[in-house]
């Protein structure tokens, strides 16, 4: 497939495949107000996300697994299953249940929601609907019977789907940009963050006193709350957790948010294998992936995991290790090291000069020389460029191996100029050298990494949106199921805004070029 | 019955007044050549275990130890020396101190500056404690503060760590090559197995003899200078 150079001149341009069209719209610099303006009302964001195709499809999907005997019997559903996902995604928007019911419970607003519906489903159905929104009784309802665990998870696996698609639709993970290995694009890059959400229970006290009677009642138990540890936090935090994968550009509030998994101390592997599953799951879904990043939960063995499976790259921190406990210090800061082991190649290529001693740290190599007064000195080796081979397997799969280009001055000899591997390769079990965990295809040290790595720290803000869009910082939802579907549903309300948000800024622009 | 544990029992004997001399004293065992055949580490080999034989960036216990080793020292020698047998201006070590085959051992450039590095570091780490007198060359610790038993283990595993982490992994090849390169050098440069045995510490000739390896010597004698010439 040809693929589009990435050297136009101009501001990057960005091309949406959705909507039986192809829309184009150009990553030019925006003004602090037109930023803000991308925030939206809480109206608005109702109205995108009744109109957006993607809930209607979820709301079928429910409708599906509920399906059911006619002659069963039982009385007829007040609202039709779309209406209570825009219920779920509204606490988003309203911050809780109680808040949307009583938004919804406005004919004004509710008769908007049902007036963008209508673009979606049938005009006729959507005239019948009630004269006000569901309330907190319906939800309630909804989530215990309609959307019950096996239906959670199958809307779990739809919206990756239905995710994808939205941000091959508002122009991100486009699959036919150009890249090289290690200058990835922001649209492109896809960034995975744990996020602990406070849970509702506010206290650790199982029963409380109450005051007039000095009675003691039993305090309203979470059982989805744990104990977590959290960056940026003094202490612990009790709550929930989830792993949430994004993709944005920079464009304000263009961000599509791709998958959410739960996952808790019990799950096997912890965080890091979630975020390995789910990125192969992702990398499997959309090809237009070219790199992922993340936090320190992930260590060599995922690096390797992913990065051979998918041939995407993996921006992750390097490992550090204080100077004392033997790393090697970088720009104030302290990186593991451990020397790269003598390959067979390694030895042919340093036979006639007796060898040097390089070691794999920050994601590169430094060789090690003795100065004149016997202390050690530390130079980086120049990278020089960095290639992705792939390789078909026999039963079809492909395995990827990234390779980077050193060369090493040799006083007495020419310079050695090598292809050193990035991925584990067969002589690194016999050494015990875990390359990923070394070795990267964006070093810590390069000039690429800042940039990249400031893809992961954005993450950050959609986990701020998040929270913040919640009543008192807290999941308005006791319970893993419960807290799942209304995760779930705040990231289908994000995609329907950046749906919304790429539509708007690609109409402004197509009036401002017509102007 | 070992020898050894037979004069050790007649000692016994005389100290509990059970016997009057030791009649084991002067039994002679008629000795079978030993079947172990030498591996050294090549010239080649040498150089990288120098300059790839750490652990970690700021690792000298394994280059001090490695260069105490390629001097001819026993496992037991390199335990046992402490940063006083060391001259660094002199660039010689004495090795084998307390013991009968106690012997003056000249060294390199490159050996001279790993042990320096190597004392550097202990004198830092020890601060207050410094006393080089006791303060170990080649080990974390004074030999006397591990068990007998614990001693050679421990710097045979620091040569072993030191020689894979240099690549070094040849068939044959074990921590006791570095002694053997030393005796091949040695008799590279001379020609004379009485040196060999002077700067091993080998009282017999025939021993420090079988610890040369003839296609080493074919091989890489030529690096070392026409023989004679020191």
């Amino acid at each position: 497939m040809a693929r589009r150079s990435s050297r136009a001149a101009g501001p990057r341009e960005l091309r949406g495949s959705g909507g039986g069209g192809s829309t184009a719209v150009s990553v030019v610099a925006q003004s602090q107000r037109q930023r803000r303006a991308t925030a939206g009302s809480h109206v608005a964001r109702m109205r995108a996300i009744a109109s957006d195709p993607h809930l209607h499809a979820l709301a079928a999907h429910v409708s599906v697994a509920n399906r059911r005997d006619h002659r069963v019997g039982g009385r007829p559903s007040a609202y039709p299953d779309w209406c209570l996902l825009v219920f779920g995604a509204g606490i988003r928007v309203f911050g809780s249940a109680s808040a949307t019911a009583r938004a919804l419970a406005e004919p004004a607003v509710w008769g908007e929601v049902v007036n963008a519906a209508a673009a979606v489903v049938d005009t006729q159905a959507a005239a019948e609907l009630p004269p006000v929104g569901p309330n907190r009784d319906h939800w309630a309802y909804f989530l215990k019977r309609r959307l019950n665990p096996e239906a959670l998870a199958e809307l779990a696996a739809r919206q990756r789907e239905l995710g994808v698609e939205r941000a091959r639709e508002v122009g991100l993970l486009d699959p036919d940009a150009a890249y090289s290995a290690g200058g990835y694009h922001r649209d492109q890059v896809v960034g995975l963050d744990g996020k602990v959400f406070s849970s509702p229970l506010r206290t650790l006290d199982a029963e409380r006193v109450d005051k007039a009677t000095g009675e003691f009642r039993p305090v309203r138990q979470d059982p989805a709350r744990q104990r977590y540890g959290e960056a940026g936090v003094d202490g612990i935090v009790w709550g929930t957790k989830f792993a949430i994968a994004s993709v944005r550009s920079p464009l304000a509030n263009h961000r599509v948010i791709l998958g959410v998994a739960h996952f808790d101390a019990a799950t096997p592997g912890g965080e890091g294998r979630v975020f390995t599953q789910l990125a192969l799951d992702l990398a499997a879904r959309a090809p237009g992936i070219q790199a992922f990043t993340a936090d320190g939960a992930w260590r060599g063995t995922h690096l390797n995991q992913i990065q051979a499976a998918t041939g995407c790259g993996v921006i992750a921190p390097p490992r550090r290790r204080t100077r004392r406990n033997g790393g090697i210090v970088i720009g104030g800061h302290g990186h593991a090291a451990q020397p790269l082991p003598w390959s067979r190649r390694r030895q042919q290529r340093e036979a006639a000069c007796g060898g040097h001693q390089l070691w794999a740290a920050a994601g590169t190599l430094f060789e090690q020389t003795i100065a004149v007064d016997g202390e050690p000195v530390l130079r980086e080796l120049t990278r020089h460029q960095t290639k992705r081979d792939t390789t078909r397997r026999k039963d079809g799969s492909d395995r990827h191996q990234f390779y980077a280009r050193y060369t090493l001055p040799c006083p007495g000899h020419p310079d050695h100029d090598w292809w050193e591997p990035l991925l584990a390769t067969g002589d690194d079990a016999m050494a015990g050298f875990n390359r990923c965990e070394y070795l990267r295809v964006v070093p810590a040290t390069g000039p690429h990494h800042r940039r990249l790595y400031g893809m992961r720290q954005d993450t950050e803000s959609l986990n701020a949106q998040l929270e913040r869009a919640f009543y008192g910082q807290r999941l308005p939802a006791w319970g893993v199921h419960n807290q799942t579907a209304v995760v779930l549903l705040a990231a289908v309300a994000e995609n329907a805004w950046a749906r919304h948000v790429w539509n708007h800024e690609a109409q402004r622009q197509r009036s401002a070029d017509a102007a | 019955v070992r020898l050894a544990a037979l004069r050790s029992a007649f000692d016994a004997l005389i100290a509990a007044e059970a016997a009057v001399e030791n009649r084991a004293a002067n039994v002679q065992v008629g000795r079978s050549p030993s079947d172990v055949v030498p591996h050294p580490l090549t010239p080649i080999e040498v150089e990288r275990l120098r300059v790839a034989g750490r652990l970690n960036p700021r690792d000298t216990l394994r280059p001090a130890c490695a260069a105490l080793a390629l001097t001819g020292a026993t496992h037991m020698e390199i335990a046992s020396t402490v940063v006083a047998d060391f001259d660094s201006a002199g660039g010689r070590v004495c090795l084998g101190r307390t013991t009968m085959s106690e012997r003056v051992v000249n060294l390199d450039t490159a050996t001279s500056m790993a042990l320096a590095a190597r004392i550097r570091f202990v004198r830092w780490a020890a601060a207050a404690a410094w006393d080089p007198d006791s303060a170990p060359l080649a080990m974390h610790r004074p030999v006397g503060a591990y068990q007998a038993d614990s001693v050679a283990p421990t710097v045979s595993m620091n040569l072993s760590r030191a020689l894979r982490r240099a690549g070094i992994a040849r068939p044959g090849v074990r921590p006791r090559s570095c002694r053997e390169y030393a005796a091949n050098a040695v008799y590279a440069r001379t020609g004379r197995v009485e040196d060999v045995a002077a700067q091993l510490g080998i009282v017999s000739l025939d021993s420090a003899f079988r610890l040369i390896d003839p296609d080493w010597q074919r091989r890489w004698g030529a690096h070392f200078g026409p023989r004679g010439d020191g």
